[in-house]
């Protein structure tokens, strides 16, 4: 848990003359579940697509497990996204003419498992995940929930070493959201590292380490005890830490 | 009015590519319709008037030996208003030591004709006159005997001090002999020349002679003559002797179809295949205007909403699109002129003559009209949808997809998801096919001709000559060692089978016809009914047309002043002279014809074939007094080279309208695919699987198109290609299995659509996964 698994250096990104991120230290633990929160415009989506390689810096760099990969070549960066991680995206952007349970064993099968253990895990992520009744679906005929469940398979099928999730529950409704981030706790408190990036602070309560973006700058850090279960505490803490903010 | 300018300006900004794909094909479409139809008119009208200039009458008959009186007897004749004779002197010759199989006939200019002459560069010469010792020659001759100015020509006028060699100082457009469909070549020399050789002829003993002095008889039908071609041809032959001393004769028509039979063969392909250009347009338009209209949906049902109609809206794209086509047509105009250009000076080595282009204006602008009506009609058709669209339009993300099972395997994976982007979105991918369907089904037609032809043009070969064979050889005299000859046939290769054949003129019911006369009629390739007998003829196809004959009816031969009746016992295969020929036996020929005379050639079909050029030259150049040819004729050469440039010439055209197509095809899918394509890459699929699938889409679904294409050619093609050359008297077509017909148009349309598919694929690489992450808050 302690050891340095996800790091960025100094990181800058500019747009054309605007630097929207200013020099960012950011360090992902290994089995955390780390939340990145700001108010929108902040700059938290981009680093979250920054830490994963999706986009390159425009200074600093980024380590993944020592490697350095801002700047490493596409097909490295193919490879890191196709076995060791993970996307859950706001929209939930399943591959239309794919079944819910295709959309799962696609992504298992670009990673390089094998067509029988493909089949394995994805019956058991559909289990899991409580899909069942929609695994022969388009995802033009489920629910926002079931889409967004389905997604969160798809990122765990190759038992990454990270989940990236940018607002997961951004469009949908609490009740769908509650289920999202039930599955995204529960794969943590199973070991799988999580990086969420949320403006929402009923998602930002499932993390264990806070980090605060404004206008490009981290400006604030929380540690809190794991999630388990609605606690006043801890929810009484990340308020007061938030208020601290300006949020 | 601003409502539309606005609409039309922001439509051109974001369907620049798509309308500029458009424009290309259709500005190709222009291109090589009106190009070939600018040839084809052109070539037509030239000949016409080049003939006429030239003083070609109604009839042309060659004669030979014929009487002083011959003409003034013709004259007198009822229908006919005047004949003009122009000398002339038949004779073999060779050049550059290579020796003709055929004759060639020596005029001069008497100043009467005025012949057009070309220099080596294919450029027309005002006035040129022939000095003693240089010779004119048809330009075709470069294609069939690789004539160049300053080469050696050879005549044989006599055995005894008859040889003459004359230097080719240019070339001269002969109106009918120029083209290399007609093997007899004519020569222009000058009139000293002429005389001195007329002289040779005239003053060699009878056993040294080889040239004979002729004319060519222009016979004008008078105007008040309530004859048809067929009536008069048949009153000359039996009102006249002229029918006793004809060489050969020809109709005006006949001659104007030898001469532009090349071009318009070449013409007719690439009208034929605007005609697919044209189905393939209408396929790109519809399918991308579809494309549109379902990706519009939103900004319509938006103007909707604010009030504007939807015929408006329709209006707009109507004006778009139809004036792209326009653009396009038009566009299309002047190059093709510049293209006719060209295509008739490739064609000059092949028809003999410099066509004089002319821009058919009286049909190009009709046409014109049509087309971009039709192009109207169905632009309109196309966005009728856009009537529908409901002012507030609510579309779901994934609308559009169906529901289909096929695996999925890791192994195959690039190949799995193209199937299954093709059957779930079958719709987007109709277009493409039927593409492939016509081109594949062109292809294979023109790779079925080709093949038909064969390398050397076998195919045609076979189908002119009467019967198989592979040497032939005639003696004009009997101090021809026959026996010798045969022994030397004989060391090339062991002959299999022989026979012999003589082709006589005769009279059919009053029209002339070359007697395919062989002792053995089992060689004549009988197409239906019975091989014919002593009482008997068989007839080819156009015979059986031009006199209105069957099978088992009546008809009467005349040759040499005797006659007889036979019967028509059935119809055989031979386009010699367009078909205008009928078979016999030697029994049935003699009864009206000499049959004792050196008029036999003698044919022998070779164990090895493959040597019967070898053959032909040795006996060419060690023994006079003989006609030495193979189953083969100049003209083919030209044939077989435009044929072939036809097939790269259209799978040229056909390469770059599937660039345009694939262009066209590929940025719509891609557009409508990038946040799918983002999603693959998110999950870990490399760029290049995705390209790989990407292109792989295009190859399966041409693959199916092109083999629909095919199967429809192999049940249609042979049918449609025996009517189509049913006009150059071949009666008969099977192309059977073909490679150039199958195999290739099967591998290379996928192939190239891959190809091109994989190439604006490259896009691909471009596509960011932040595409995903563009629509969430930030």
């Amino acid at each position: 848990m302690s050891s340095r698994f996800l790091c960025g250096k100094n990181i800058i990104k500019k747009f054309g003359d605007t630097e929207v991120l200013h020099g960012i230290n950011v360090d992902i633990k290994e089995g955390a579940f780390t939340v990145v929160m700001g108010s929108s415009g902040s700059g938290k989506s981009t680093l979250l697509y920054l830490l994963s390689g999706m986009d390159k810096p425009s200074g600093g760099e980024i380590f993944y497990q020592e490697t350095k990969i801002s700047g490493a070549a596409e097909k490295e960066l193919t490879h890191l996204r196709a076995s060791q991680f993970g996307f859950v995206f706001q929209r939930t952007h399943l591959i239309g003419n794919l079944t819910v349970s295709e959309n799962i064993k696609m992504a298992g099968l670009i990673g390089g498992l094998s067509e029988k253990e493909c089949e394995l895990r994805t019956a058991e992520l559909i289990q899991k995940m409580n899909l069942e009744k929609v695994e022969a679906h388009l995802p033009s005929e489920v629910s926002g929930g079931e889409a967004q469940r389905t997604a969160v398979a798809r990122a765990v099928i190759n038992r990454p070493d990270l989940i990236f999730a940018d607002e997961p529950t951004g469009a949908l409704n609490r009740a769908n959201s509650t289920e999202v981030l039930n599955l995204l706790t529960m794969l943590n408190k199973n070991g799988q590292t999580v990086l969420l990036v949320t403006h929402d602070r009923e998602s930002a309560l499932r993390g264990n380490r806070i980090l605060y973006l404004d206008d490009g700058r981290m400006t604030g850090e929380l540690s809190l005890s794991d999630y388990d279960g609605r606690d006043a505490e801890r929810e009484e803490k990340l308020t007061g830490w938030l208020e601290g903010l300006g949020w | 009015m601003g409502k539309y300018k606005l609409l039309i300006r922001s439509a051109i900004k974001k369907q620049k590519s798509t309308l500029i794909g458009i424009f290309l094909l259709v500005f190709m479409l222009s291109l090589c319709l009106f190009s070939a139809l600018t040839v084809y008119m052109s070539g037509t009208k030239s000949v016409r008037e080049e003939m006429e200039r030239l003083g070609f009458g109604n009839f042309t008959v060659w004669v030979s030996g014929q009487p002083e009186n011959l003409s003034e007897t013709v004259s007198a004749l009822r229908d006919v208003d005047h004949v003009t004779e122009q000398p002339l002197i038949f004779t073999g010759y060779a050049i550059k030591g290579s020796y003709s199989d055929n004759e060639g006939q020596l005029l001069t200019l008497d100043g009467t004709v005025p012949y057009q002459f070309i220099d080596k560069d294919g450029n027309r010469l005002e006035s040129v006159e022939i000095k003693s010792g240089e010779v004119y020659v048809s330009p075709a001759m470069r294609s069939s005997y690789d004539v160049s100015v300053g080469d050696t020509v050879t005549f044989e006028l006599s055995r005894r001090d008859g040889i003459r060699e004359l230097t080719v100082a240019g070339y001269f457009e002969d109106a009918f002999m120029g083209s290399s469909m007609i093997d007899m070549k004519s020569f222009l020399i000058s009139s000293d020349d002429w005389n001195e050789m007329r002289s040779v002829i005239d003053t060699a003993a009878h056993v040294d002679v080889l040239g004979r002095s002729g004319a060519m008889l222009h016979i004008f039908q008078s105007g008040d003559s309530a004859l048809s071609v067929q009536e008069f041809q048949k009153e000359l032959n039996e009102s006249s002797d002229i029918a006793l001393y004809t060489e050969f004769s020809y109709r005006q028509e006949s001659i104007q179809s030898y001469m532009v039979l090349l071009q318009n063969i070449l013409a007719g392909f690439l009208i034929a295949f605007s005609v697919v250009l044209l189905m393939i347009c209408l396929i790109v338009i519809g399918h991308n205007l579809s494309v549109v209209v379902e990706q519009e949906k939103q900004e319509m049902a938006v103007l909707k909403s604010m009030g504007m109609e939807g015929r408006e809206i329709r209006g707009t794209y109507l004006f778009l699109y139809g004036g792209v086509v326009f653009f396009g047509l038009v566009g299309g105009l002047f190059p093709a002129l510049l293209a006719a250009n060209s295509l008739a000076g490739a064609m000059v080595t092949s028809t003999g003559m410099l066509i004089r282009l002319y821009f058919p204006i009286t049909l190009i602008l009709p046409l014109l009209m049509v087309l971009l009506g039709v192009f109207a009609v169905y632009i309109t058709l196309r966005t009728g949808k856009i009537l529908r669209i409901a002012p507030v339009q609510t579309m779901r993300e994934t609308g559009g997809e169906r529901k289909v099972k096929s695996h999925l395997r890791g192994r195959f994976l690039a190949f799995d998801i193209a199937v299954r982007e093709i059957r779930s979105g079958r719709r987007r991918y109709a277009a493409v096919c039927l593409i492939s369907v016509f081109l594949a089904l062109f292809l294979s037609v023109i790779g079925k001709m080709g093949t038909w032809l064969g390398p050397n043009g076998e195919g045609l070969m076979n189908t002119f000559s009467v019967a198989d064979h592979d040497l032939g050889v005639q003696p004009f005299n009997d101090t021809v060692p026959m026996d010798e000859i045969e022994r030397i046939i004989n060391w090339y290769s062991p002959v299999r089978e022989t026979y012999e054949l003589a082709m006589q003129n005769v009279t059919v019911n009053g029209q002339q016809y070359t007697a395919n006369v062989l002792d053995d009629t089992k060689w004549f390739h009988v197409l239906s009914g019975e091989v014919c007998d002593e009482n008997s003829i068989l007839i080819t196809d156009t015979v059986a047309n031009e006199l209105s004959l069957s099978v088992g009816d009546p008809v009467r031969l005349t040759s040499g002043g005797k006659t007889e009746t036979y019967t028509v016992s059935g119809t055989y295969q031979c386009a010699n002279g367009m078909g205008t020929n009928i078979g016999m036996s030697l029994a049935g020929y003699a009864k009206i014809g000499d049959v004792s005379g050196y008029i036999w050639c003698h044919h022998y079909i070779l164990e090895n074939g493959g040597v019967r050029d070898y053959a032909m030259k040795y006996l060419q150049e060690h023994y006079r007094g003989i006609d030495v040819h193979t189953n083969s004729w100049s003209g083919l050469d030209g044939i077989v080279s435009a044929m072939h440039i036809l097939i790269a010439l259209i799978y040229l055209i056909a390469a770059v309208f599937i660039l345009i197509a694939v262009w066209l095809a590929a940025n719509k899918l891609m557009q409508a695919e990038t946040e799918k394509m983002a999603i693959y890459k998110s999950m870990g699929l490399s760029h290049l699987r995705l390209r790989i699938s990407f292109a792989l889409r295009f190859f399966l679904v041409v693959l199916l198109g092109t083999a629909a294409g095919i199967m429809v050619s192999e049940v249609f093609a042979d049918s449609v290609i025996s009517k189509i050359v049913q006009s150059f008297g071949i009666g008969e077509f099977h192309s059977g299995f073909s490679i150039l017909g199958t195999l290739v148009p099967l591998t290379v349309l996928p192939l190239l659509f891959f190809g091109f598919a994989y190439f604006f694929s490259s896009k691909l690489k471009r596509v960011s996964i932040i595409k995903l992450i563009s629509n969430s808050e930030e």
